[in-house]
Formats: C-alpha cells, structure tokens, sequence
C-alpha cells in the first residue's frame, strides 16, 4: 500500500464500503478536522487538547482509510501523524507546519467526498 | 458484548438465531477484536464471504472472555484498544494457554513495535493500512498451519508434556525424566490409546547411528511406569508383548 500514488476506481471503492459508512465517516472527519483546526487557531495559549484530538484523528485516518481504497488520504493521516509526534516530543512555538498538513488532509477529504 | 456473524451456507441461507448447531460447529470461527467498526465490519464481511463465522468484539476483556469461552481458530486482534494494550491482552491470551493463531493488525509501523508484537505471542503482524488480498492471504496461511505446530503441549488425563519448556507435569507438577524419557512421554501421550510399536519407540528415541541395547526401551518404559505412578498420573502405560506399548487413560481401558 505504500507509495501507492492513485487510488482504485469507484467500483472497488464500493466493494470496500458497500453501504457507504465510511465515506459519511470521512464526512464526519472532515468536520472534526475542521473544527479543530479553528480551535486552534482561535485557542490562545491552550493547544495540547486540540493537539491530542488531532493526533487521534490523524491516527484512526491513517490505519483506516488506505485499507478502504483512500490511500491519499491514508498517507497524508500518517504524514499528519508523524508531524504530531515529532512536535510531542519536541516542543516547537509554531503549529504552521501541523496546520499545512491538516489542511492538506483537509483538501483530500473534500476530494473524496465531491466523488461520492 | 460479543456481535456473533453467522454467515450463509452454500446451501442457502441462515439467519442469525436460526442456525442449526451442526452448521455453527463445521465452520472455522475467528474471533476480530478492533475497536474502530469500519475495520471490523470490513474484516468480517471479507471472512464470512471466505465462509468462516465471525465474532466480533471492540474491547480487551470481551475478548477475554469469548476467547476463553470459545475455540477459535484464529484471533484477529488490533493493537489500540480503549481498554487494555493489545500486546497485554495476547500476552493474557497465551498466560491463559489459548492457543489460536494472532494475527495482530496495527497501525504502528516501526520495526520495533512488529518485533515486539511478535515475541508477546502473536503469530503474523499487519500493519495498516493493508490491501485486503493481503489480508486474506495472511488469514489463508495462518489457517493452513498443522495444528503440531502452532501446539506444543500434549495432553493426556493429568499429564502435559511442553515441548517449548521440555518440561512434563503430572496435576501441574513437573517430573523428574531423563531426556530419552521425556521423548518417549511426549511419543506416548500424542499417541494416547493407540498402540506405539517397539520399532517406531526405537526410531523416536536413537538417531541411526546409536547403538541400542536390546532392553533399552524396556528399561526406559519401566522408569517412566515407575514416575507416572509415583506422580499420581490418571494414565498406566500398557504393554503388548511383541508389539509395543500404548498410554491408557484410566477409565478409557482398549481392549
């Protein structure tokens, strides 16, 4: 799965999801992802909870969704993931990079979600 | 709370609190313990349409107790669990001498987290995401494996012989055999009521170049009877002259 750079057809896709469940989990991710991504950016000085929620976001996206054929969206969680991990354990002033990331996990979402 | 699938039979289908007990008994059941319902859904449709039933559960102590409760063939277990590590439940899996094939699915992708994944007990690792053929084809092979090899404790009435600790027990207690005698134990209990040839005892014990006294094997048999009996073990071993010797479960005397 990985390096996988295009993902299957929408018919594999449906084999995978036949009732369509997790495409409205990823409905409900993007909004999850949204909000905390506002939340951060309005939160002040308080980031390690939005952080934490992040990460396990980032974390259940990036075992799950390559499985389901999403694997862009898969490699940009771990890629969020990993970002996440690097700055808890060392503790950068900016969030700009893990904000980038987001919003790219962000983009491919709505991707996924305009084709089905 | 323990979401058993009952899959169709190729002869039609059954629906859940409708199937005969035959048809729930001749189908390999593989118990899927992950938390996150689109993984386990998926998991369990790609098995059932392989033809296995599926039992799934989201937490560590359910699946405690259904492994227990329920021989499986395989165990499909995820490593992040909201109540207990994954590593700590397959480590009390195997404290709890439950033998099923793991296969461990996790997204942690370090090779140190495979290797520790492994050597807690479980028997393959996938990391996710994986491709569902790969899936299948991991669940195939661990199927396939002789049940010899995936167990290493014999059984017979009160005595365990463990090939991974050398070790024999009678009641839990462990008995003080030579090596040749352990070997000749372990031959006898995976025989247990059928009749093992002189020859086939010789074969197991001497390698083809070691000299065999004519009553060696006699005399190995006599010491062994001689610990069993001492032990208290709830089995005698039998002789037929001329033909060999067969462990006899007391109450399950062949004549």
């Amino acid at each position: 799965m990985k390096g996988r750079k295009t993902d299957p057809d929408r018919t594999a896709l449906a084999l995978l999801d036949p009732d369509g469940s997790f495409i409205e989990r990823l409905r409900q991710d993007r909004a999850t992802l949204m909000a905390l991504l506002k939340e951060l950016a309005d939160g002040g000085s308080e980031k390690q909870a939005p952080l934490e929620r992040l990460q396990t976001l980032a974390h259940r996206l990036a075992g799950a969704a390559g499985t389901f054929g999403h694997g862009q969206i898969g490699e940009a969680a771990i890629t969020l993931e990993d970002c996440l991990a690097d700055i808890a354990f060392f503790p950068v002033h900016s969030i700009d990079p893990i904000l980038g990331k987001a919003s790219r996990l962000c983009a491919l979402l709505d991707g996924a979600l305009r084709e089905n | 709370m323990v979401n058993r699938n009952i899959v169709a039979s190729p002869q039609g289908n059954v629906l859940p609190g409708e199937e005969s007990e035959s048809f729930t008994i001749s189908r390999p059941r593989i118990l899927v313990v992950e938390d996150d319902s689109d993984i386990s859904g998926l998991l369990s449709r790609e098995l059932a349409t392989l033809g296995y039933t599926v039992d799934r559960v989201e937490l560590a102590e359910e699946a405690l107790l259904a492994a227990t409760a329920t021989d499986y063939a395989l165990l499909i277990v995820d490593l992040g669990l909201p109540d207990r590590d994954g590593l700590d439940l397959v480590r009390e899996m195997r404290r709890l001498l439950i033998e099923a094939p793991i296969l461990m699915l996790t997204a942690r992708r370090k090779v140190e987290d495979r290797v520790l994944g492994l050597s807690s007990g479980a028997d393959d690792y996938l990391v996710k995401p994986f491709a569902i053929p790969e899936f299948r084809a991991r669940v195939a092979a661990l199927l396939r494996r002789p049940a010899r090899l995936r167990d290493n404790r014999f059984h017979a009435a009160n005595i365990v012989v463990d090939r991974d600790s050398l070790e024999a027990l009678v009641g839990g207690v462990g008995l003080p055999l030579a090596r040749k005698q352990f070997q000749l134990l372990e031959l006898l209990v995976r025989r247990k009521n059928h009749m093992t040839p002189k020859r086939m005892i010789e074969e197991t014990l001497y390698g083809f170049n070691d000299e065999v006294s004519p009553n060696s094997i006699e005399a190995h048999i006599y010491k062994l009877r001689n610990v069993l009996k001492s032990a208290g073990a709830q089995a005698t071993i039998e002789t037929r002259r001329g033909i060999g010797y067969r462990l006899v479960l007391q109450g399950d005397r062949v004549e």
